[in-house]
């Protein structure tokens, strides 16, 4: 009990952001910016990803507190630092980790000027609200809340392991627009939700009553959906030697479209207002997973009253008619294990950007970027908005960059970011291109660096492609 | 100062601050300080004994002992044996018949063994006034730990005196405090 308390406050403190990728996004020197709008400006002819090399993605974070509030070294006992804690983090308040690993990236540009671009890559994606509520009762009891009510509904989270195919297009449309779409293909390896949970638990005094107190719980209506679990469980009881390589195979298996399959599109846009503004948009993962294969929901419904014993129940002696309160509370909550396929939609998210740019290149022998013949500004100024769409409200996220290009060889950008887990969040993305090899390196929250334990989140993403 | 060297020193500022970034000020190894002690608050027993109840309607003679057994292993759960460390029952008896009632509480395992007992008696009254009588038993450590088999509690009622009238009623009230310590 104790580790999973520590587990659960651990992972709601740790440092470990949504996904929002705010150096990448609308950074068209890096081909993996058309998986955030497939609508982005493309100016190179074709790119290749070093496979498994090309998207590296971890990006993680907690919207209440760190891992510092808890753990710090100050003299102060950890039940103190605890107990503030549990104190400042509200039910909304959440962790997650979204981590990504490109497989296969590659794009080319059509005869007609079409720009193809596709892929396979993996994602984890866990979100995790504070179940303010239950570690109250964990951590303290129920003794000093007597009338207080403990809502199930604070237990919230959903966690999915996938990989997704993706094959996008992207095409000038006119002289100022150019529009991007990607259709998705989800094969779900692993998921588990319990969300929309419903019901309350309370202790009341009850002068009227049979006893002292009563403890009700009404109107409960608690779900886990899982799919992918439960033969991954049989395995396990099985207690078979070569357990892990099952497991493995299970994972390539459903990796490879051998899941619970969904489809999903992203669309995107690039609009030039004038020569030095524009204005993009994108929605990606707007699409739902069907669960339709090794699914198992545990569900626990109804409302119950306990009040203690009553005793006695007979004059007889006879032992054989015992009452036990776990029977009654079995036949008043039903718990039930049942196997209907359900859909989820993926956590949808929408980007959007307005940038001047300026400083055009001067050089008569442009060294512009790849070549395009395009002459580039090598400064460009912004704001951006990321929001994603989540079990209980949509996270939000503003931004404000500057994105700098010193050479055909070499370009920058830092932003500045308000989100639900910092104020003070500044970002760093560079990107080189040496002889048709690109590498890109972002990061977020550099500030906290120097101490991760206070940051409240973090992100990096890297990778290398082959451009042309 | 040349493109290609400002370039290489800021990519390799970038990976020293991803790569050279460090968790600090904390100490992970306080977890093995952590004590929770969450105190939780529960019903226990509760009852109404009237005239009827302890007199046999067929002999219309008082019933030695009125008996009851009741399933309760919390006791011999794992959670329980490691992290109980006192239990306190409370007791409210409201008697308005002007006779002593004992009850006894037996604490048994699966094959009725008696574990543990106590007693404890709800002082006479009368119908216009009703004696409240409240008493705490406690289970301190070593006590929850003879109980780790128990699985169920013989509850007993006995007239103790042998003179007063029987009319009226004794209700019965009761909580369980559990104390609960969580350490590893």
């Amino acid at each position: 009990m104790k580790k999973i308390f520590c587990l659960v406050f651990a992972l709601a403190t740790g440092m470990l952001c949504a996904q929002n990728k705010e150096q990448l996004y609308d950074f068209t020197d890096v081909p993996q910016s058309l998986l955030l709008n497939p609508g982005a400006e493309v100016n190179f002819k074709s790119h290749v990803g070093v496979p498994f090399l090309s998207h590296i993605h971890v990006n993680a974070g907690s919207s209440g507190a760190s891992a510092y509030d808890v753990f710090a070294n100050d003299g102060r006992s950890i039940n103190e630092k605890i107990e503030e804690t549990l104190t400042q983090l509200g039910s909304r308040d959440y962790f997650t980790v979204n981590q990504q690993l490109e497989i296969l990236n590659f794009g080319w540009r059509s005869k007609n000027d079409v720009y193809y671009s596709g892929g396979i890559y993996e994602e984890l994606d866990v979100i995790a609200y504070f179940p303010k509520d239950f570690a109250v009762l964990a951590y303290e009891g129920n003794r000093d809340f007597v009338g207080e009510t403990f809502r199930l509904s604070t237990i919230s989270a959903t966690a999915e392991l996938m990989s997704v195919f993706h094959f996008g297009y992207n095409k000038q449309v006119n002289s100022r627009l150019r529009f991007g779409g990607r259709l998705k293909l989800y094969s779900s390896i692993f998921n588990a939700r319990s969300v929309r949970n419903r019901g309350t638990f309370t202790t009341i005094e009850s002068p009227n009553g049979n006893n002292i107190y009563q403890h009700i719980i009404r109107g409960a209506d608690v779900r886990l959906q899982t799919a992918g679990y439960a033969s991954l469980r049989d395995i396990e009881s099985e207690d078979n030697a070569d357990g892990a390589k099952q497991v493995l195979n299970k994972f390539l298996n459903r990796a490879l479209l051998g899941g619970n399959l969904g489809i999903g599109v992203d669309l995107g846009f690039t609009y030039d207002i004038e020569d030095q503004w524009k204005v993009t948009g994108s929605v990606t993962d707007l699409g739902m997973i069907f669960y339709t294969k090794d699914v198992e929901t545990y569900k626990a419904i109804g409302d119950y009253t306990f009040e203690g014993l009553n005793l006695p129940i007979d004059f007889s002696g006879d032992q054989s008619e015992e009452q036990d309160v776990l029977d009654d509370l079995e036949e008043a909550v039903s718990y039930d294990t049942i196997h209907d396929s359900y859909s989820a939609f993926r956590p949808m998210k929408l980007n959007g950007s307005v940038r001047y740019s300026f400083n055009r290149y001067r050089s008569a022998s442009c060294d512009c970027y790849l070549d395009s013949g395009k002459i580039p500004y090598m400064d460009g100024v912004g704001a951006q908005v990321f929001m994603q769409f989540r079990p209980r409200q949509p996270q939000l996220a503003l931004s404000l960059f500057y994105d700098k290009r010193f050479s055909k060889y070499f370009r920058t950008k830092i932003n500045y970011t308000i989100d639900d887990y910092s104020y003070s969040n500044i970002g760093f993305m560079l990107s080189t291109y040496v002889s048709k090899i690109n590498f890109y390196l972002a990061a977020n929250n550099v500030l906290e660096y120097q101490n991760l334990a206070k940051a409240r989140g973090a992100s990096v993403q890297l990778g290398f492609n082959i451009i042309m | 100062m040349n493109k290609n060297a400002f370039s290489l020193k800021v990519l390799l500022v970038l990976i020293a601050v991803v790569t050279l970034s460090c968790v600090k000020d904390v100490d992970f190894d306080q977890t093995e300080n952590l004590v929770l002690t969450p105190i939780f608050e529960a019903d226990f027993v509760y009852s109404k004994v009237n005239t009827e109840d302890l007199i046999d309607v067929d002999t219309d003679i008082i019933v030695p002992v009125v008996r009851d057994t009741i399933s309760f292993d919390v006791f011999s759960t794992d959670f329980a044996i490691d992290n109980l460390e006192q239990l306190e029952l409370f007791f409210k008896f409201e008697n308005s018949m002007e006779r002593d009632i004992e009850f006894t509480f037996i604490f048994t395992d699966d094959a009725y063994t008696p574990l543990h007992s106590f007693s404890r008696v709800a002082i006479k009254g009368t119908n216009q006034i009703p004696v409240i009588t409240e008493t705490t038993e406690i289970f301190d450590k070593p006590t929850l730990n003879n109980l780790t088999t128990s699985s169920k509690i013989i509850s007993e009622i006995r007239v103790i005196d042998t003179t007063g009238s029987l009319q009226g009623e004794i209700e019965v009230q009761s909580t369980a405090t559990y104390f609960v310590r969580y350490q590893s």
